[in-house]
């Protein structure tokens, strides 16, 4: 009966949140007409930024983490140990603070523009989990593939990029997966730099229009739209490059 | 008939544990050597160390009279001649069978795409997976799987193959096809270092056999000699144990 059970999963949900709104729109009078409607360009230019941010931050952490977790599995204990500071490190200070830093510091002192002050924080920060991510990828795979390509005579880079690189991503795509959603939602805290993307937009519209609910709930609905075409396109991914 | 491996004083110790003391041998081109003994006896080891999967303490390897050494380019340019097939997890999950057979061709012996893939299809057809040339490893037996590992290890052309106990992941059933396949290349000249415990097969297939047993080779001899009479107390015991 999956067909029940989908209904009476709607039931719950449209009763749970109808109530909610029900209740708050006693105190609270919503004027869904100004918006988002009156704003929509806003949001819209918003949530292009957040996108920019997001796909130059992907690109950037996915190259730090896949050189980074091949690092962490190097031979070179040097390279091992400074990429595991940097992991530590960039785990353990909150992102909010990482980006005021990056701004405040660094950026004043090589004068580059707050939108890529965004970018290398949220890259450097994400980065150091995704480092993990492939390090877990990599050693899930068992010792005997590594022997086998050693034993045909492959090079060290035909070893990596041929047969080890291909089979930790596949392990480790719904964990990037993951990670990039996390980063598509900290990209909001971009907007402590005033950044004019979709939250910082939110927080505009919010003061301007004098309604913070319908706004932030129109945050919430981007954001959303966003992550679920993400994490859609990935199983799609998953799917095409799955191993029979 | 000449010398293609040398094996001279080879000494191997895990931590406390010696696993070979003093290994000396030589095999002959064409040769089908067996290597047989109790386990953890050093088999594996002696066979790792030889393709350099193991690095050894001390003694010297001779392949096809040059020394081996731990230089990359040295071990590379010998491990291209020398083919090696392990119990399991030979082939790579994400290549079909004829993928698997081809990269390496490609790769390593640099041959173009196409002709690489006609000998690859060529030599899956021998091992008798010629329908299966679209099968990714999963989709195969652990015997056929074994087979395209040593189709890929004979279409590397290789002067010498080492098998480490190749069929002891399969079942009875898998383990014959597999050493079908085995006993037709002994028969057309390959030359091979087996370790394997399957009794009937070395018995068949051998030019020799050593015998190995606590880090020593303590015969090396015919298989007729090694199956009738033994003569350290040692072999005896192990061939009495298959009677």
């Amino acid at each position: 009966m999956r067909w029940l059970r989908k209904l009476s999963t709607a039931i719950i949900l449209i009763a749970v949140f109808g109530g909610m709104y029900y209740l708050i729109s006693l105190q609270y009078p919503f004027h869904w007409n100004i918006v988002p409607f009156d704003y929509l360009k806003l949001y819209l230019m918003g949530m292009l930024i957040t996108l920019q941010i997001s796909i130059f931050s992907i690109l950037l952490s996915f190259v730090i983490g896949v050189l980074g977790g091949i690092a962490r599995v190097s031979k070179n204990e040097t390279l091992r140990d400074l990429t595991g500071v940097y992991v530590t490190i960039f785990r353990n200070i909150p992102l909010l603070v990482i980006i005021l830093l990056v701004y405040y510091g660094i950026g004043t002192i090589f004068d580059f523009p707050r939108f890529w002050a965004a970018v290398i924080a949220l890259s450097t920060f994400e980065g150091a989990y995704i480092v993990e991510i492939i390090r877990g990828g990599i050693q899930s795979i068992p010792k005997a593939q590594f022997e086998t390509a050693d034993a045909l005579g492959l090079s060290e880079s035909q070893k990596f990029f041929d047969i080890i690189l291909p089979q930790a991503f596949r392990n480790a795509l719904p964990s990037l997966t993951g990670q990039f959603i996390s980063l598509i939602k900290d990209s909001s805290l971009a907007s402590v730099i005033a950044i004019e993307e979709l939250t910082q937009r939110g927080n505009e519209v919010a003061t301007m229009a004098l309604a913070s609910f319908e706004s932030y709930i129109t945050v919430a609905l981007m954001y959303f739209t966003l992550t679920y075409v993400l994490s859609y396109a990935s199983k799609i991914i998953e799917r095409r490059f799955a191993i029979p | 008939m000449s010398e293609i491996l040398r094996i001279e004083n080879l000494k191997k110790s895990f931590g406390e544990n010696v696993v070979l003391k003093d290994i000396s041998m030589s095999v002959n081109e064409k040769e089908v050597v067996v290597i047989m003994g109790p386990s953890g006896t050093g088999k594996s080891t002696l066979l790792r160390s030889i393709n350099f999967l193991e690095r050894y303490d001390s003694g010297k390897i001779f392949f096809k009279g040059q020394l081996l050494t731990a230089e990359p380019s040295v071990v590379r340019a010998a491990r291209m001649k020398m083919a090696f097939v392990s119990q399991s997890y030979n082939l790579f999950p994400h290549m079909n069978a004829l993928k698997n057979v081809m990269y390496p061709l490609v790769k390593i012996r640099k041959i173009g795409k196409d002709r690489s893939k006609e000998i690859a299809t060529l030599w899956l057809k021998r091992v008798g997976l010629g329908e299966k040339l679209n099968s990714y490893p999963s989709q195969l037996s652990g015997g056929q799987q074994q087979r395209v590992a040593i189709a890929r290890a004979m279409a590397m052309e290789p002067d010498l193959i080492l098998f480490d106990e190749p069929t002891s992941a399969l079942d009875p059933e898998m383990t014959v096809e597999v050493l079908n396949v085995m006993k037709e290349l002994a028969s057309k000249g390959v030359t091979m270092i087996i370790v394997t415990h399957e009794m009937r097969f070395a018995r068949e297939v051998s030019d020799r056999i050593l015998f190995m047993s606590n880090g020593y080779i303590l015969e090396d001899t015919t298989p007729y000699e090694f199956f009738k009479m033994p003569k350290t107390p040692q072999a005896v015991r192990f061939v009495s144990q298959f009677a």
